[in-house]
């Protein structure tokens, strides 16, 4: 039997891997793409809440943030597609002077590469979201030009953009085992066939460190649970993506944000952490975190739940991603450990892996990649997550 | 207030009331939890206030009903929590309740659900305009408020409430312009054989059929309600003929005018619960759609969880209050309580329990889902209501390769509004089954919150928009 050949196989149709294969299928590459479940987005995909900044504190994640933004924004106008892009941006209100110091300088650095983000006073912020807790607030971040789209909706829209161009897709179709000859990935075998390909992209999200495994790699993925909540639609009262970032009894920072249907949507950082991939109980720390939302934030009390659901953050040592080639296997790229921001960060990184694939990195490519190096020594931690 | 109890059993329509109050009558600890502000359920619904309804001929299920409401008051083992919502469930048992009073969180070793029904609906063009309602929403209105829901009402759909419903109309005093049942009235002739296996039911539809034909309602068959169309509000109904395989029939549409419909599909259980716990659910139409396995002796296959009522078949009030005691019974001796004269009780409730699943199986058979309907639905008839998605959007994700609830969820937003898929997703799945030729694999996912709640506070606000 003769084996499929494509320019690239894409393991993986999540919130990076469908936007690479956009970008490949774009530049003419054959594309397939590899998926266990039943369509685009099945996995952290749709748990994303939608949120998406360039507001980071390094070159490298600013950069592809900043033109994933562009790709969110202008899609409607470009494709057609409505995928929800609300361009509410981002406030991080401060009422410690720590937490004021700590967005001050990291603001610093921000601002001096180009992003459009000011402190605003508490008035200002009552402004963008009417209600919030005055008492102690100190002031904000505000960075506008950030925003919020459907996942479900964008998603989409990028795997049909990506069908049209030629991309091809086998859902219920699970990755089973790579082989190889030397340093080269020959064959990559699935519970339904084989295939070939010139380069295989592991863009698996949660399930990444799977994927290395398969051919003796330790790749430094380790997802956590996160949860989130959604509540009825009412009318827009709110403007900016509010992020609280003070911890709480079991919990990190919560974020939330009115999304372009009018719900609220919440995601909640567990403490301590519940590693590996764990989907039920959802019922458990929303409740516990009510009661510091409606303290933060009064008006939330009017609104009523309607449904929870929990999602992965694959993580790394130092909160950023792992992109680029790898050393052992000539042909296999990752574009993997995003760190709960595949959503924001993926158009950005799926033209970046496509540029990787087809060796057309620019300058200023390299400089961004420094950040996602895979084998890079992971001393530090990312300042923002 | 107790935070933990022997035995919490969940809704109390005639199956939980009999299930508590059976324990309770033997001293064991029981919780009795339900949404609505009255117990009862729907089949007991009553005016809020004033003596229970108990003169006059009933039906003795109904009559059976109210007295073990009359009995709550006189039993000290027994908590009952009205307005009480279930928000999560976790194994073990931890229960989250939403009352009037605050949000609560009981434990308890040991769970009766009977989360009872919801009624199916059938989608026609216009069936979202304000006077079509579902029968049992008038049926509430009747009996709780005894208000009538408009002048003139047309009762359409399939099964014996219809019957019932249109009886209740007319008895206060409303007009039934005509009652139309899909089925024709050949093909109910098993459904009449199980009947007449149970007398008192033979003898409710009698009064039913005695009160409709005095009052000139008489049913048509093989008819169906095909559309709905007014400005704002229902003006008019359009009806059409519907042969054996339930296509309807060329040529034979025609519309009058009417200010409210009351349709009824039948019942689909409410399983929800149980797949909050996952405890594996079965697609069996013949029972109502997807049901609860248990052993004979209402135990599920998780241990301390037991189905009782609806949510093993859909059978009636017979059927309930059977399996609410049953249930109640098979507990007792799982937690100890031997007696000689109660598993004597419990073998002839489960020998009875085999005739009411009969009468289940010959009602879910007769009167099943009209799959022919989906042929004459134009492409933009709604699907699902809360999120306006039409048979159009559907049927494109579904020729895109969206092939489970999941996947039309991620492309049409289906099942993502405050229902949360309780009336569209019974009628996806008939689609995909019908398009696909294949059985549903599994039910719609569960999750907290299983009905939308209010987390930042305990009581509810009066106005949620403000």
């Amino acid at each position: 039997m003769t084996q499929k050949h494509y320019d690239v196989i894409v393991i993986g149709a999540g919130s990076l891997g469908v936007p690479t294969a956009l970008a490949l299928a774009e530049s003419g590459a054959s594309v397939l793409v590899i998926e266990p479940n039943a369509s685009v987005g099945q996995l952290s995909n749709k748990k994303a809440i939608g949120g998406i900044r360039a507001t980071h504190s390094d070159y490298g994640k600013i950069k592809v943030c900043q033109r994933s933004i562009e790709i969110f924004s202008t899609w409607k106008e470009k494709n057609g597609d409505d995928i929800g892009w609300l361009s509410n941006g981002y406030a991080y209100p401060a009422y410690n002077e720590k937490d004021e110091k700590k967005l001050k300088d990291l603001m610093k650095i921000q601002l001096s590469h180009g992003l459009n983000i000011r402190w605003i006073s508490p008035e200002e912020l009552s402004v963008l979201a009417p209600g919030i807790r005055m008492e102690g607030l100190r002031g904000s971040t505000f960075s506008p030009e950030d925003g919020s789209a459907s996942p479900l909706l964008s998603t989409n829209a990028f795997y049909f953009k990506s069908l049209k161009k030629g991309a091809e897709y086998r859902f219920h179709e699970r990755v089973t085992a790579m082989k190889t000859e030397g340093n080269r990935i020959v064959e990559v075998v699935t519970d339904k066939g084989s295939y070939s390909a010139g380069t295989v992209v592991n863009a698996a999200g949660a399930y990444a460190a799977d994927i290395g495994k398969m051919i003796g790699l330790n790749l430094p993925v380790m997802p956590d649970n996160h949860e989130a909540a959604i509540t009825e639609p009412v009318e827009r009262f709110l403007g900016p993506m509010i992020v609280d970032m003070r911890p709480g009894p079991r919990s990190l920072n919560y974020y939330f944000y009115q999304n372009n249907e009018g719900q609220v949507v919440f995601c909640i950082t567990p403490e301590p952490a519940i590693l590996g991939v764990d989907n039920d109980n959802t019922s458990e720390y929303f409740p516990l975190v009510a009661k510091r939302m409606v303290e933060l934030y009064p008006r939330l009390a009017q609104l009523r739940v309607r449904r929870s659901w929990r999602g992965q953050y694959p993580n790394t040592p130092d909160g950023f991603p792992l992109v680029g080639e790898s050393r052992e296997y000539v042909n296999f790229v990752n574009n993997i450990g995003a760190c709960g921001q595949g959503y924001m960060l993926g158009p950005g990184m799926g033209e970046l892996t496509a540029r990787i694939v087809l060796k057309r990195l620019s300058e200023d490519d390299h400089k961004i990649l420094k950040s996602f190096d895979p084998y890079r020594e992971f001393s530090g931690m990312e300042l923002f997550k | 207030m107790k935070d933990t109890f022997e035995v919490v059993v969940i809704g109390a329509g005639p199956t939980g009331l009999k299930a508590a109050v059976t324990l309770a009558t033997h001293g064991v600890e029981t919780l009795l939890v339900d949404e609505n502000h009255q117990t009862g359920g729907q089949y007991l619904r009553r005016p809020p206030s004033g003596p229970l309804p108990l003169s006059g001929w009933m039906p003795p299920a109904k009559r059976a009903g109210l007295s073990l409401i009359e009995k709550l008051p006189s039993l000290p083992s027994l908590t009952v929590m009205s307005a009480t919502t279930l928000l999560s469930l976790q194994r073990g048992f931890t229960l989250a309740l939403q009352s009037p009073g605050g949000l609560l969180q009981v434990k308890t070793d040991r769970l009766i659900i009977a989360t009872g029904t919801r009624e199916r609906l059938f989608p026609f063009p216009g069936w979202t305009l304000p006077g079509v309602m579902a029968a049992g929403g008038v049926q509430l209105l009747l009996k709780e408020g005894g208000k009538l829901p408009g002048r003139r009402t047309v009762v359409a759909g399939t099964g014996p409430f219809l019957f019932s419903a249109a009886a209740e109309i007319v008895k206060r005093g409303g007009e039934v312009v005509r009652l139309l049942e899909e089925r024709g009235i050949a093909s109910q002739l098993p459904f009449a054989l199980a009947l007449a296996s149970l007398p008192s039911k033979t003898v409710e539809g009698f009064v039913y059929m005695e009160d409709l034909l005095r009052k000139g309602a008489v049913p048509h068959f093989s008819e169906r309600l095909v559309a709905a169309e007014g400005n704002g509000k229902l003006e008019r109904v359009t009806i059409a003929k519907v042969n054996r395989r339930g296509e309807e029939i060329p040529g034979s549409r025609r519309s009058f005018e009417t200010d409210t419909a009351a349709i009824s599909g039948g019942f689909l259980p409410n399983t929800e619960l149980f797949s909050l716990l996952e405890v594996p659910l079965k697609r069996d139409p013949s029972l109502g759609g997807w049901v609860v396995p248990t052993l004979d002796d209402l135990h599920t296959s998780l241990p301390g969880l037991y189905a009782a009522g609806e949510v093993t078949g859909v059978g009636g009030a017979e059927k309930a209050l059977l399996e609410g005691e049953l249930a109640a019974l098979s507990l007792m001796e799982d937690l100890g309580r031997k007696d000689s004269d109660l598993t004597k009780r419990k073998e002839g409730l489960i020998r009875r329990r085999r005739g009411a699943l009969r009468y289940s199986r010959a009602l879910n058979t007769v009167y099943p889902f009209p799959k022919g309907l989906f042929g004459n639905l134009p492409p933009e008839t709604i699907l699902c209501r809360c999120e306006e998605v039409s048979l159009k959007d559907v049927r494109e994700a579904f020729e895109l390769g969206c092939d489970n609830l999941s996947f039309l969820k991620v492309f049409t937003r289906t099942g993502m509004g405050p229902c949360q898929g309780r009336t569209c997703h019974p009628l996806v799945e008939e689609l995909f089954s019908l398009w696909s030729e294949t059985q549903p694999e599994r039910p719609p996912s569960s999750r907290f919150p299983s009905k939308p709640y209010f987390p930042f506070q305990g009581k509810r606000p009066s106005d949620p928009s403000s």
